[in-house]
């Protein structure tokens, strides 16, 4: 559990804002060059494991097509906490041994775990938790009507005004490198 | 021919996603539709086939959702060739 310290967060991260229109505030979550310098000095390695994904994303806002940050499907939730999997982020950072998630099957259901907390919580008091249904099990058995982002954020009682926006009009994503003072910035002359 | 529900995750990504596949397409296109939601967007598109593995195996190309015996929201890989 303490592995998932190192690269869960970065993962929700990201998953809060590619996800904001399920979100009902602003996110202010875009990574510019000093946030990057933040990060990459707290978290060594960052940029490399994780910033990638912001590199993306910023390439495709600076080339204008701004909606290519934005979900055109959901990403699969724990059936336990009904936050997104990202185990494939763990994967990626050099943290899991694999990118696939926790699956377990009870009277023919499957149900997915982000982590194995999630898995043992569940398996703790099953019969608490195997009638729920999450919000891709709603999308899947028709319960959301129509199966798509748009009637998802309507179930979610969120109308295009809520849902969430870039918090800074994707100001992040032109941003460049503050100069730094150094020893010959800061005048020795 | 059928739409089939499946648990997508493209190599280098962050995240599980949601993928409608259809049961009769070959892996080529079950590729490409995993890959439409990761590639491109949060992860750097690369000049190589993709492939697409299941309990640790690389499909054929050829092959359906159908031959590989998948259950529906069972995991499917896109990797690169």
């Amino acid at each position: 559990m303490n592995n998932e310290m190192n690269w869960v967060h970065h993962g929700y991260h990201l998953g809060v804002y590619f996800w904001r229109p399920t979100v009902w505030w602003n996110p202010v979550a875009g990574v510019g060059p000093e946030e990057r310098a933040w990060l990459e000095e707290k978290y060594p390695g960052w940029n490399d494991s994780f910033g990638k994904y912001w590199d993306e994303m910023g390439k495709n806002i600076r080339a204008g097509q701004p909606e290519l940050t934005l979900p055109e499907t959901f990403p699969i939730v724990c059936n336990s906490c009904q936050l997104p999997v990202c185990t494939p982020a763990g994967y990626a950072a050099g943290y899991l041994d694999s990118p696939l998630p926790r699956q377990l099957t009870i009277d023919g259901r499957t149900y997915t775990f982000c982590s194995e907390p999630c898995q043992w919580v569940f398996e703790q008091t099953p019969e608490q938790f195997k009638g729920h249904t999450s919000i891709v099990d709603r999308l899947l058995s028709g319960v959301i009507q129509p199966p798509t982002i748009p009637g998802a954020l309507a179930y979610m009682g969120l109308s295009p005004e809520e849902c969430g926006q870039d918090g800074t009009d994707y100001d992040w994503a032109h941003a460049t490198a503050p100069v730094l003072a150094g020893p010959i910035a800061s005048g020795t002359a | 021919m059928a739409l089939f529900p499946v648990q997508g995750i493209v190599e280098g990504d962050f995240v599980v996603v949601l993928v409608t596949a259809d049961d009769a397409d070959p892996m080529t296109a079950v590729a490409q539709a995993i890959a439409h939601h990761g590639i491109g967007t949060r992860v750097a598109a690369q000049d190589r086939p993709l492939k697409v593995r299941y309990q640790g195996k690389v499909l054929a190309d050829t092959a359906t959702i159908a031959d590989t015996g998948c259950a529906p929201m069972d995991v499917l890989e896109v990797i690169y060739g």
